[in-house]
């Protein structure tokens, strides 16, 4: 009698303990939408794979908007997937669950709901081999709360976006892992949330839209800024796994919806914790860039001879345009942040390089003392590729030099292009690291000419004199305010080249003739 | 080596008959170009260069009494390759040093010693009036032969 007590409460206990773990039981055949079984919110209910093949159903009537957080639980050795239908009638896919791993559970953690008919269906995913476990159950959980200024899944494309207002927060999810719906061969399965923000433009004056994405445990984001005609306006791509992404002061030209669109990297998950995603609109100061200025189509145009900027990734550049009034010699400096190492580009209007200045290393100005130019020209700023990315902001400044007898016009760097010299003074700057300057000498006998030489301050340059065919007859190094002074033979024509040593953007050399006399 | 400046000067004692002219009279009639810009003019080239590869771009350095005077014309080592002074007369020293074009560098190079001409100097006279003409003429073997003249109208 003993044994058959003891038999019995144990039987009783196991039955308790089975019913407590797996709530409620599926009921076959529950395999479409017309023999779906009726599940509620905050439940749990389990079911079995009872066939490879096997679908299991389950209806939900929701009766108020909500957000709900969808799981179901893994089987051992059972790649699962879920489906999500919306609609009694023609019930429409909204979101398929695959993390395509085996014995995995699936979680969407912000399924959006209004009131309606719901499907939930349970598969396998057809990423495996299919088969039946009669003995191992998952357990389906649908755990409801409301929705607080949060993202609302589906907003997978740019049709079914989320609406986000400026200057207010909105949290979301890096969950599902994988979206199956998405289908675009760049991106394929990749799950995006996108956002609207609806832009109106007071005045014809541009704003910069700013758009800032927390940082995720261990999700590496990428937050991208689009217009409504699909053009890819800025991306953020610069921190890594856990760390936040902005795009900063992104131009807007005009009124209209833009979408903002934010995506882990390497199908990471986090259905734990939410990001925050925010908005901000600045009016358009014209000292300021404005992206996307990444081309030369885009550049933005320099209206009082200053701007400042912002490298925004390691691969943005910005371009601007300078418009030039009469011909005339600039004084191009890029005064970058503390922790920024510039490269600065200069271009023809015809998109021709000119040339790089990169002279400077991380937090020192780059400078070019005299382009001289008939012509409007581009600017391009960037940073080398390998730096990290730079806090603060650059400035850069063009200015217009007084035109000054005897100064050189770069490009001078060899014989063909050598200035002439006009009077018995030439002055010239080294205009980047390694410059050369070539002068022409021209005269009608030949002389033995007297040369008077002076570095600029700081600076240090070497001063050769040629023959009538460039090559190097005497050369002289010359240091500092030090004046050297030396007399050459002249055969009626000839080169002087001035080699920097030691670059001195801001004081220039001088060198005094006295004619050939 | 002293015989060889002096041979140079017995040499231009004959050629100053060179300038010499016969008049109808049968007089002959020596007649030298006044010094106006220079007095003294210094010729340099090689003579028995017969390969292109080997004719350097070069120029002479010229140092009158030990002080550096200038330097002739660039050319070709075959070339001639001249250099104008002006002078006080008197007994002087002329010395040359050749250099030539490193075409790697793009720069001119002073020869070493070794391949510098011998004898690399001449002494010679500078009189009122006249324009003296040295010219040094380097063999294949690296001697040279300085001929010394008065230029003529």
């Amino acid at each position: 009698m003993k044994i058959i007590t003891y038999i019995m409460l144990s039987l009783l206990l196991v039955s308790v303990f089975a019913c407590s773990r797996s709530g409620k039981k599926e009921k076959e055949p529950n395999n479409s939408f017309a023999t779906a079984g009726d599940i509620s919110l905050d439940a749990r209910f389990t079911g079995f794979m009872d066939t490879p093949n096997d679908r299991d159903f389950y209806r939900l009537i929701v009766d108020k908007p909500g957000v709900i957080d969808v799981n179901c639980s893994g089987v051992k050795g059972i790649n699962l997937a879920v489906k999500v239908w919306k609609g009694e009638e023609e019930p429409r896919l909204l979101k398929w669950l695959d993390d395509n791993r085996k014995s995995s559970p699936e979680r969407l953690a912000n399924l959006g709901v209004i009131p309606g008919t719901y499907y939930f269906e349970v598969l396998q995913s057809d990423r495996d081999t299919r088969k039946a476990s009669s003995e191992s159950a998952y357990e389906l959980e649908l755990k409801s709360r409301e929705a607080i200024s949060e993202e609302s899944e589906p907003n997978d494309s740019k049709d079914e976006a989320d609406s986000i207002h400026q200057d207010r927060e909105i949290t979301g999810f890096y969950s599902p892992a994988y979206n199956r719906l998405n289908n675009n061969t760049e991106n394929l399965h990749r799950e995006e949330d996108w956002f609207v923000v609806d832009v109106v433009l007071g005045s014809d004056m541009p704003a910069l839209i700013t758009v800032s994405l927390s940082g995720v445990t261990e999700i590496n984001a990428i937050l991208s800024l689009y217009d409504a005609d699909d053009n890819l306006i800025a991306t953020a791509d610069n921190g890594g796994a856990g760390e936040q992404e902005t795009i900063t002061g992104a131009g807007i030209q005009k009124s209209g919806s833009y979408y903002i669109v934010v995506a882990s990297k390497g199908y990471t998950v986090n259905n734990d914790e939410p990001y925050t995603l925010k908005v901000a609109m600045l009016e358009r100061d014209s000292g300021v860039e404005m992206e996307k200025n990444d081309d030369f189509d885009s550049a933005n145009g320099i209206v009082n001879n200053v701007i400042t900027g912002k490298i925004n990734s390691r691969k943005d550049r910005d371009l601007f345009l300078y418009t030039v009034a009469r011909p005339s010699a600039f004084r191009i400096e890029l005064r970058p942040a503390d922790d920024m190492d510039t490269i600065c580009s200069i271009y023809s209007k015809d998109n021709e390089k000119i040339i790089d200045i990169n002279n400077s290393g991380s937090g020192r100005k780059e400078v070019y003392p005299n382009f001289f130019t008939d012509k409007d020209f581009y600017i391009e700023v960037s940073m080398r590729s390998r730096d990290s990315l730079p806090t603060g902001e650059y400035v850069l400044s063009i200015t217009p030099l007084e035109e000054t007898e005897g100064m050189e016009r770069e490009p001078n760097n060899d014989t063909p292009q050598a200035n002439g010299i006009k009077g018995n003074a030439i002055s010239g700057f080294t205009s980047f690291r390694g410059d050369k300057d070539y002068f022409r000498l021209s005269y009608d006998s030949r002389v033995k000419e007297r040369f008077e030489i002076r570095s600029g301050r700081g600076g240090e340059i070497r001063v050769s004199v040629t023959d009538p065919l460039g090559y190097i007859i005497k050369t002289v190094d010359v240091k500092g305010d030090k004046k050297a002074i030396f007399s050459e033979m002249i055969d009626k024509k000839g080169y002087i080249l001035v080699e920097s040593l030691t670059e001195s953007y801001d004081y220039p050399y001088t060198i005094n003739l006295r004619g050939g006399e | 080596m002293r015989g060889v400046p002096l041979a140079a000067l017995c040499m231009a004692a004959l050629l100053i008959a060179g300038c010499a002219t016969t008049g109808t009279t049968g007089v002959k009639t020596i007649t030298y170009k006044k010094p106006d810009a220079y007095n003294f003019r210094f010729i340099g080239l090689d003579t028995e260069i017969d390969d292109p590869s080997r004719d350097r771009r070069s120029y002479y350095k010229i140092f009158i009494d030990k002080s550096e005077e200038g330097r002739t014309t660039t050319g070709l080592e075959s070339q001639e390759k001249s250099c104008d002074a002006m002078l006080q007369p008197n007994r002087h020293l002329v010395t040359v040093e050749k250099w030539v074009l490193d075409q790697k560098t793009g720069r001119y190079i002073k020869l070493n010693n070794i391949e510098q001409p011998k004898p690399n100097f001449v002494y010679f006279d500078l009189p009122e009036d006249r324009i003296v003409v040295i010219e040094m003429k380097t063999l294949g073997d690296g001697t040279s032969e300085f001929v010394i003249d008065y230029e003529c109208r």
